[in-house]
């Protein structure tokens, strides 16, 4: 999917901090970025991209715009997340980020183990066996741990996902079928809790409750929307409405089938072609430069 | 693979509509499939994951910002050595032997170690306690490391906050090491009837030899190797199988070294000289140890691992085009300059392998999955700096007497334990102990259980270490890790230790 970059301008970081910040000893564990759009209409938010720096667990509000009678609003759509799996250690410390607006990480959920794919969340998963007339109800508190009962319980039934939608807001529902009469179903909230459309302003809220680092912020903030979808084309009319083909002359006698023939014509071609395309990865291993490597001092640079 | 291939193209019963199919099959039927799967595997184990399309190729080699700048000064103060080095004995970094010269070298090229060159001016460009230096002063320019005591300072040498595992992680990561599963190394010492584990244990690692699956080598081996099969099971983890190319390249190779001489030559001379030509074990290797360093400096194909290593290959001109990037070449041409004890990294591969282009290549394997981890600043779970702060604290946290009392003496543990872990443990260890545990270092594609072995000596020779009064005293309660049986002490000190 195509994405546009979206100029936004970033404002300083104002610290969050009880009492004093200037004679307060202590160092502030929250930072909040706000982010303006100053010269753009709202838009669809697609991506949010950045590097981390020390950055622990965030959080991200999104004022959208609404219709033209009632004041914008401030919405959470991304809570606590987990940038950091220990605060205190340097995993995660300086890595690139991408956050999608829809995003369901379905490899995630399985293995229960990826970064990216799910932040934390509530859900409830249905689960019922018409053949074997059980039921099963699961209550998990974190979304990895939701939707791995989910795939581990239709798997256990020899199941699979038939469909998954998105229902609006910030829910979806993912379908699945196990053996030959059940029907299990899953209700789970995705990344971004709220719809992303006609964003105004974004607020990110930093967290970095270790006392160990002396700063923390996010780096290289980018905002993408979505790109323009591809120009609609219009083919001409023979290709679209191509004439029937006439009866082909009957075969001769001894001759191989046309059609047959020409598809097999069409494979070797590829096959040459893509011999011709692909190019030699050995190395030659030669090190010095025409039969040349005398060589008098190390480079710094 | 692609020659096999047109090969069995050419069979006339393959057709053009089947053409997938036939592949398949022939795959299948050609053990094909199998060496596809241990290709794919392998570069799965060398290769990092795939990172985030904006990350630049630097946040591939490290993550780390201030990692990546300490590591270039460590670098630039290598290069300049190297300089110092050249312009002090008038020696060329690189030339090109006269006819004479090579002709001479080819002769006794089966036997360069007679060879007595006058190495006194040569000396290494470093030590591994040069880089422990280095180490020890590295710090994270954003963490408060305050001058008063307090529960952020790090009791030992290093003082950076990587991640590291303790000690239920490493009972969980190292679970076949466990007191209920047979090891070699333990469970086949001559009290134990070889009918409880030993025999089946070897017909289960000829089982895996006969399928060739490097994925199922590499988890059999966890368990130890018997002596008979290591050779060709590291070969199988590492994929390496010795093909007429390869045996070409390292013919190749051995011409470069014929008609370039090095100055990193000299260095590897010595090198061997002063430490495997001095161990009892491997000084009757010395004639293998050059043919394969010296080769293995002109290897090109080493600097595709420095795209996953923080370290960069050095780079100079060709005389008199200083500047001139076409005439840009990387010195040495495998951009690794050797240091004190690199040859240890050698020796004990020769009691597996005897044929020297089969010994290179399993090095060389070697050097770019797990050695350069040892002498390359990087925040690395397998590298250097996050060994020595496992191995600090994972004996802070089970010898804190062992640990308060060593510090007290100005003792610091690791920089007794920093020489065996830069080194493998190769050249402390008895050879077979040694064998065993880098059985495991492929087993389980990680070069943590050096630390965990060097915690464990630690822990083992404590009470003869809480009577010392002197750094060197420590040195000498552990000088002498010959007699020491690698798989017993991790077991205890992983899985039996009270804590």
């Amino acid at each position: 999917m195509s994405r546009v970059s979206v100029p936004c301008h970033v404002k300083g970081t104002v610290a969050l901090q009880v009492g004093d910040v200037r004679t307060s000893q202590g160092r502030p564990g929250v930072l909040v970025i706000d982010v303006t759009f100053p010269s753009v209409a709202p838009f669809e938010l697609q991506e949010i991209m950045f590097k981390n720096y020390y950055t622990a667990f965030l959080s991200i509000r999104v004022r959208q715009h609404t219709s033209t009678h009632t004041p914008p609003k401030w919405v959470t759509c991304l809570r606590d997340y987990c940038l950091m799996p220990d605060p205190h250690s340097e995993e995660g410390a300086q890595e690139y980020i991408s956050l999608f607006k829809h995003q369901v990480s379905w490899d995630s959920a399985w293995l229960g183990k990826s970064r990216e794919g799910l932040t934390g969340g509530l859900g409830i998963g249905l689960g019922y066996l018409e053949g074997r007339g059980e039921a099963g109800l699961a209550w998990a508190c974190t979304l990895e741990g939701l939707l791995g009962f989910f795939f581990s319980f239709l798997k256990a039934w020899g199941g699979s996902i038939l469909a998954h939608c998105w229902l609006g807001g910030s829910w979806a529902v993912s379908l699945g079928l196990a053996g030959s009469l059940c029907v299990c179903v899953c209700v789970y909230l995705c990344q971004m809790l709220c719809d992303m459309a006609k964003v105004l302003e974004l607020r990110l809220i930093l967290r970095q409750p270790s006392p160990l680092w002396v700063s923390f912020t996010v780096e290289e903030l980018q905002i993408y929307q979505q790109g323009p979808k591809s120009p609609s084309m219009t083919f001409p009319k023979w290709l679209s409405h191509p004439v029937p083909c006439e009866q082909p002359a009957p075969l001769i006698e001894g001759l191989p089938d046309p059609s047959r023939v020409s598809s097999e014509v069409q494979q070797m071609w590829a096959l040459t072609e893509m011999i011709r395309a692909s190019h030699t990865s050995t190395r030659i291993g030669r090190f010095d430069v025409d039969g040349c490597y005398d060589l008098n001092l190390l480079s710094y640079t | 693979m692609e020659k096999r291939m047109n090969a069995s193209l050419q069979r006339p019963e393959i057709k053009l509509q089947s053409l997938k199919e036939d592949i398949k099959e022939f795959f299948k039927i050609s053990g094909w499939e199998k060496k596809l799967q241990n290709a794919v595997y392998s570069e799965l184990s060398v290769f990092p994951l795939p990172s985030h399309p904006a990350a630049p190729p630097e946040h591939l080699k490290e993550p780390l910002v201030y990692m990546r700048k300490a590591q270039g000064s460590w670098e630039k103060r290598i290069l300049k050595s190297l300089n110092s080095m050249c312009t002090e004995l008038s020696i060329p970094l690189a030339r090109k032997r006269p006819v004479g010269e090579q002709k001479e070298l080819l002769n006794k090229w089966n036997e360069m170690g007679t060879d007595e060159p006058d190495l006194s001016l040569f000396r290494p460009v470093y030590a591994p306690k040069d880089f422990l230096e280095v180490l020890i002063n590295l710090r994270n320019p954003n963490y408060e490391n305050g001058d008063s005591l307090s529960f952020r300072t790090h009791l030992g040498l290093i003082q950076v906050p990587l991640k590291v595992k303790d000690i239920p992680e490493l009972k969980e990561f190292f679970v076949e090491l466990g007191l209920t599963t047979g090891q070699l190394g333990i469970d086949d010492s001559t009290q134990v009837p070889p009918e409880l584990f030993e025999n089946e244990h070897v017909r289960i690692g000829q089982k895996v030899l006969a399928e060739q699956d490097s994925a199922a080598a590499q988890q059999y081996i966890r368990q130890g190797s018997p002596t008979a099969l290591r050779a060709e099971l590291w070969a199988l983890i590492l994929n390496i199988s010795s093909q007429p190319e390869d045996i070409l390249y390292y013919e190749q190779l051995k011409t470069n070294v014929i008609q370039h001489d090095l100055l990193v030559d000299s260095l590897i001379y010595k090198d061997v000289k002063l430490t495997a030509s001095n161990d009892d074990y491997y000084f009757v290797f010395e004639d293998y140890l050059y043919q394969v360093l010296l080769c293995f400096s002109r290897d090109t194909s080493v600097l595709g691992h420095f795209a996953y290593n923080s370290a960069s290959p050095p780079k100079s001109y060709i005389r008199g085009k200083l500047g001139l990037e076409e005439y840009a070449v990387f010195y040495p041409p495998n951009g690794v300059i050797p240091f004190h004890g690199f040859s240890m990294y050698v020796a004990p591969l020769c009691f597996l392998y005897h044929e020297p282009s089969k010994l290179y290549q399993i090095f060389r394997e070697m050097y770019v999955r797990f050695f350069f981890r040892l002498h390359s600043i990087s925040s690395h779970p397998s590298g250097i700096v996050s060994l020595c702060l496992l191995f600090e604290t994972l004996l802070q946290t089970y010898l804190p007497q062992l640990f308060y009392h060593l510090r007290e003496i100005g003792a610091q543990p690791l920089r007794i334990s920093f020489k065996w872990m830069v080194r493998a443990f190769s050249g402390y260890l008895a050879t077979d102990q040694l064998l065993l545990l880098w059985d495991r270092i492929l087993g389980y594609n990680s070069l943590e259980i050096l630390a965990v072995l060097a915690a464990a000596v630690f822990a083992f020779r404590a009470v003869n270490l809480m009577e010392v009064t002197s750094l060197a005293a420590a040195e000498a309660v552990l000088a002498d890790l010959s007699t020491l049986k690698v798989m017993p002490l991790l077991q205890i000190f992983l899985f039996a230790t009270v804590t």
